[in-house]
């Protein structure tokens, strides 16, 4: 970490100002939970930092378009203990609150967590099964990337270095929906799921069909998944157990986990049928 | 009736710790201090063709640089010389040490360890024990014969050269035999035969090792180390570096954890060469990945059991065979024989007509395995109660009646050839079961288990010193460290109860070995036992001594002189004088000083402890998950000095059997440790502790001071072993593998579902 | 080197540091604070532990420039002078530590607890304390302690004293 300039812009302007002239040397930095470890591992070696911390605005949880937008630089544990979240999306507030510890989610922030492109990541499931957006702004302008296309490959994201993630936008949630993250720890609580699963369930009028639902998956491949193709097996069904469990099934088949100390990809892939399958009930039985 | 004896005082030095005042070896920063770092081999087996250190040397801040060329060629090791100060000819495992850079800053000394440019010959190398062991191995310490021994010449019982020639690799071996096996097996009717596994695992000690080296203008090296047993480095470091002992003083600092695994002397005489160099103190930590992947492992092992037994459940025969791993150094080992104490419980607790015991340790290119919290029984017992379990099962017969039948009485022959007495097993085994609800029903999945393991009392030899001070003050100067477990407390407690003082007219003097008596460090459980026992003679002969004085002083003979309450009286009228008169009457200004000291017997206590666990746990039988629901410990401490140290060291042991059972493994793929950071190597956190119920029979009859007995290491290794035997009670699955995943449990449930 | 301001336990800094100068090194050699420790150094023991602004952190992972002009806490600035303060009484009565390595860590983690929720109940000591490893104790006395620190300070000192007097 020698050879290192810090700077704090005192707004996004400057900031992106900063990327857009340093380039890849250059690095955005907010809670440091991962970027900070990084450098201690010399597994990136940034010659900037451009830190948020005085970037005003980037932190509130506002209204939006009937919705919430959640600003990047809100810390984990600021959204786990929001009003608004804890109303609006109590799926989201668990989950958070299962990641890690509370003192890494004091500084952990929802836009580094999403940045990471790492997919033991738990907020990125849950919030692509919440189809959210994630809004990023450079000195080219800013733009709007839905979850579900933001990851496009282990640890690389849509967003270019340049780019600053300022917002996540979770749009309302349907009528007669349900969304759950089931989060697989089987050694300690702290730990990296060795899968985990997001399952939001939307029910038709009569409450007796599946009218949608969205699938997204930890640890199940390079990147935080969408099971598209086993979502689209059980819209317009009877929400049955036997139902469930076909999905789960296609989901395990599809899956592609890493063999790693938490488990074989065999056993994995096993859990996200165990865990989907689980997920599903779950919201099910909560609607 | 004891006055402080029993009591539970808090630590003597809880206000240090608690406000952040306590030195540790990483807390003290010499001026001028230089940081410095190591270049770790990236072969498991290589040989160094060339180093080439000009680029490091000249980058900008940087002081020294050494390679194994620049020092000279002593090796080291606790007991058994085996291993380089840094490598010179040869690496043997990944993280091996071949180069340490002094600079000005921790970044520079990094950034310096990439500009060494090293050239590696890879050689052949061996990952696993057993094979390591067959002919066809490459040999790893092709001189092992020149090595040498502490002392020299070396110890006379079951060393190296007693190991059977057609073994390749053992660093050590070590059997016990008695009566015939093959005529017991022929007796017996049923025979079980299992193998079981364990990984190896880290101390995980939250203090990293840390070694800071100052040569000052006279010559004296002062080391500031996180070491448990300060005055042996000494020994060793002088050894290593052809100084006098009296050229070095380890200074005293607090030690953050040790579990055994902080008995080496790791990086002080590279700290030293590089201080020597640079003219400067220098400051070589290991940080946390090192200490995963290049410190010193529990030894994985492979542990072979055959036992001989009858319908009625009465054991004939056991044949037990354990191979550990020792990775690719020996010299973390600091027992005569080079070994572990684990092996001569592979019989445990158990009557044995017939038993064939054999123990390896093995070199292989694994990171050198060393010493942990009752080092080898957490292996052995693993295996040993599980297999107790598996024969029960196959008898049909209750886990806790068979091992009630079994156990030994006192003045049994053990396995291991010891006959001891004063056991209280039944007492603590049924303390276990009462106190556990071995019998109330159970929902489905929910099983209990049931593991037993018996211990020996630490041997040792410890010295302490009684001082009068001014005022009526007494001090007792003791050079043991204290990792924790209270010991300066407790020797406190000690002190004023033989002197009838109170507490705080009893100092304990703890100093760098300089100031102190020469101690042997801690280790063995025998903090309380040996030192505790030295610390009673110290003020036993304080007390004989101003015995003396009294009887001058009143012209009476010396056994007509009562000591109570501090005060020693002539029986005849009750008049006397305390402590403060006594150094009154003495013009005591300076210390009066009486010299106590503790041989230990060379043999070991003619007792044995005793520990039984009950684990109670869920299994998810769809994820394999096991959930622990409950856990009861029962142990037999005898007299307990202070309660609240005595249960602290039974609740820490039992959490990191836990650990040990149900998630600790230091992976080691191709020679690579892949899981080396808290990341990944996961302990035990607050929420994975179940609640615990303790059973503590205090019989009041131990061995060590006022009828105590020892108890540290002693809770750990059947907690492991009752997980195992409670998953199979949950789900009727048999976990022979530490530790005991999810994904085992999941696939032995599929295999058994589903059987091939 | 660029110049940061810190107020830690109460006084005023001024200390020059390189942009990658993580706290828990500012705060152990450039100023002399050893109290907090290094321990896994990837942010899970937690013997790093400092409060910032109140907020516990992690030292081990956050770089002094991230908190120039912050208000920090280390366990140095616990007690009051001489006299500890209920965790740190808490946790020498009921051994809520051994080797005392993790205990800056527990305590200040402890006491951001405590600011949140006066009187925990055990199982929101356990899930709010995952992040303070210890290898020692078993975690059971570290629980004990903490909820022997609730109960006394969440009385105020007058009404304590007062039962103390009545018994």
């Amino acid at each position: 970490m020698t050879d290192l300039d810090f700077r704090a812009p005192t707004d996004l302007a400057e900031g992106t100002a900063l990327l857009a002239e340093h380039g890849p040397d250059a690095k955005v930095l907010a809670g440091g939970t991962a970027l900070v470890l990084s450098m201690k591992q010399r597994l990136v070696r940034p010659r900037v930092l451009v830190s948020l911390q005085r970037v005003p605005g980037l932190a509130e949880v506002t209204p939006h378009d009937g919705g919430l937008r959640i600003g990047a630089r809100a810390t984990l544990r600021d959204l786990e203990t929001s009003p608004p979240i804890a109303e609006r999306l109590p799926s989201l507030r668990d989950t958070i609150a299962r990641v890690a510890t509370v003192r890494i989610r004091n500084h952990a922030t929802i836009g580094g967590n999403l940045a990471q492109g790492d997919p033991l990541m738990d907020v990125p499931a849950v919030l692509m099964a919440l189809d959210a957006t994630v809004r990023l702004a450079s000195a080219q302008g800013d733009r709007a990337v839905p979850l579900a296309l933001f990851y496009v490959d282990r640890h690389t994201i849509a967003a270019r270095p340049d780019e600053i993630i300022t917002a996540v936008d979770v749009p309302a949630q349907p009528l007669r929906t349900a969304t759950a993250y089931l989060k697989y720890v089987p050694r300690t609580v702290t730990d990296y799921p060795t899968v985990g699963v997001a399952a939001r369930l939307t029910l038709d009028e009569a409450g007796d069909r599946v009218d949608d639902v969205r699938l997204a998956l930890a640890g199940a491949g390079p990147t935080t998944l969408r099971a598209v193709a086993a979502e689209d097996l059980l819209r317009g069904r009877r929400p049955t157990t036997g139902a469930f469990a076909e999905v789960a099934a296609t989901v395990r088949d599809m899956a592609a986990p890493d063999a790693d100390f938490r488990g074989s990809a065999e056993y994995k892939r096993e859990m996200i049928e165990v865990h989907v399958r689980r997920a599903l009930q779950q919201v099910y039985r909560s609607l | 009736m004891t006055v402080h004896v029993g009591k539970r005082v808090p630590r003597v030095e809880g206000p240090e710790k608690v406000t952040g005042q306590a030195k540790y070896a990483a807390d003290v920063v010499p001026a001028g201090m230089l940081w410095a770092k190591t270049l770790r081999s990236p072969h498991p087996h290589a040989r160094i063709v060339s180093i080439d250190t000009a680029r490091a040397a000249g980058l900008p801040g940087v002081h020294a640089v050494v390679t194994g060329r620049d020092v000279p060629p002593t090796m080291v090791g606790r007991m058994f010389r085996d291993l380089p100060v840094i490598a010179r000819d040869v690496v043997r495992f990944i993280g091996d040490r071949v180069a340490a850079v002094a600079a000005e800053s921790p970044e520079i000394a990094v950034a310096a360890l990439d500009l060494i440019d090293v050239e590696y010959e890879p050689l052949p190398a061996v990952f696993d024990a057993v094979e390591a062991m067959g002919s066809g191995a490459p040999v790893l310490h092709p001189e092992i014969g020149t090595y040498d021994y502490v002392p020299d010449p070396p110890p006379q019982w079951p060393i190296p050269h007693q190991i059977p020639d057609h073994v390749s690799n053992a660093q050590s071996y070590v059997s016990w035999r008695r009566g015939d096996l093959d005529q017991g097996f022929a007796a017996a009717d049923v025979v079980v035969e299992n193998e079981f596994r364990t990984s190896p695992t880290h101390q995980a000690y939250i203090e990293p090792s840390s070694a800071t080296v100052l040569i000052d203008d006279g010559g004296r090296v002062h080391v500031w180390m996180t070491h448990k047993n300060p005055f042996p480095a000494r020994a060793w470091l002088a050894q290593s570096l052809g100084l006098p002992e009296d050229r070095i003083v380890f200074e005293f600092v607090r030690l953050g954890g040790d579990f055994g695994g902080k008995g080496d002397l790791r990086d002080a005489p590279i700290a030293y060469h590089l201080a020597k160099a640079t003219g400067r103190p220098v400051r070589l930590n290991m940080d946390y990945g090192e200490e995963f992947a290049a410190a010193a492992t529990r030894h994985g092992s492979v542990i072979r059991m055959k036992t001989g037994v009858m319908r009625d459940g009465t054991l004939v025969a056991h044949r037990a065979e354990a191979i550990f791993d020792g990775g690719a150094y020996a010299a973390y080992k600091p027992r005569p024989e080079v070994h572990l104490v684990g092996p001569r419980h592979l019989g445990g607790g158990y009557r044995f007509e017939h038993v064939f015991i054999d123990a390896y340790c093995v070199y292989t290119n694994h990171v050198p395995a060393g010493y942990m919290r009752a080092p080898g029984e957490p292996q052995v017992i693993f295996a040993l109660e599980s297999q107790m379990d598996m024969i029960a099962a196959e008898l049909g017969l209750d886990p806790y009646e068979f091992r009630r039948k079994n156990l030994l009485n006192d003045d049994e022959e053990s396995a291991a050839g010891h006959r001891k007495t004063d056991l209280h097993f039944e007492a603590v085994l049924d303390g276990a079961i009462a106190a556990s609800g071995w019998r109330d029903p159970k929902p489905p999945n929910v099983g209990r288990g049931l593991a037993v393991s018996n211990q020996k009392l630490g041997t040792g030899f410890s010295v302490a010193v009684a001082l009068l001070l001014p005022g009526g003050v007494v001090a007792i100067r003791s050079g043991i460290p204290d990792a924790g477990v209270g010991a300066h407390t407790m020797l406190r407690q000690v002190a004023a109860e033989t002197l009838t003082l109170p507490l705080d007219a009893v100092q304990i003097l703890v100093g760098s070995t300089d100031e102190s008596p020469w101690d042997m460090g801690l280790g063995a459980s025998r903090h309380t036992y040996v030192h505790g026992g030295a610390v009673v003679q110290a003020c036993t002969d304080l007390i004989g001594k101003l015995k003396e004085v009294v009887a001058e002083f009143f012209r009476i003979e010396v056994d007509d002189v009562r000591l109570a309450d501090g005060r020693f009286t002539r029986a005849s009228d009750g008049d006397g004088l305390s402590f403060a008169d006594l150094a009154r009457t003495l013009a005591v200004d300076g210390p009066f000083v009486v010299a106590g000291q503790f041989l230990h017997p060379g043999d070991e206590a003619d007792t044995e402890c005793f520990s039984a666990q009950v684990a109670e746990v869920e299994v998810d039988a769809e994820t394999g998950q096991v959930r622990l629901l409950r856990l009861t410990t029962s142990n037999d401490p005898g007299t307990m000095i202070n309660p609240l140290m005595v249960e602290g060291q039974v609740e820490g042991a039992v959490v990191q059997g836990l650990g040990y059972g149900l998630m600790e493994e230091v992976r080691i793929e191709d020679g690579r440790v892949t899981n080396g950071q808290f990341s990944y190597y996961k302990i035990p956190t607050m929420a994975e502790v179940p609640p615990l119920t303790k059973v503590l029979i205090e019989d009041k009859g131990g061995p060590g001071p006022f009828g105590s007995r020892p108890i540290a290491e002693f809770a750990l290794a059947a907690t492991t072993p009752a997980i195992a035997n409670a998953v199979y009670d949950a789900v009727g699955v048999r976990i022979t593998d530490t530790p005991i995943t999810a994904e085992k449990v999941w696939r032995a449930l599929r295999t058994k579902e589903k059987p091939a | 080197m660029t110049t940061i301001r810190l107020s830690v336990n109460g006084r005023e800094h001024e200390v020059k540091v390189a942009p990658g100068r993580l706290l828990l090194d500012c705060l152990r050699y450039d100023l002399g604070l050893t109290g907090t420790k290094e321990g896994c150094g990837v942010g899970v023991c937690g013997a790093c532990t400092v409060l910032v602004d109140g907020k516990m952190t992690t030292s081990c992972l956050t770089l002094a420039a991230m908190v120039d002009g912050a208000e920090i806490v280390t366990i140095e600035g616990v007690a009051d002078g001489d006299e500890l303060d209920a965790l740190q009484r808490g946790f020498v009565e009921h051994g809520g530590f051994q080797c005392g390595i993790c205990t800056p860590g527990q305590i200040l983690a402890a006491r951001a607890l405590l600011e949140e929720t006066p009187h925990p109940t055990p199982e929101q000591v356990k899930s709010w304390m995952t992040g303070n490893l210890c290898r020692c104790t078993g975690y059971y006395k570290i629980v004990e302690s903490i909820l022997a620190a609730a109960e006394e300070g969440g009385r105020a000192p007058e009404r304590a004293e007062a039962e103390r007097g009545a018994l």
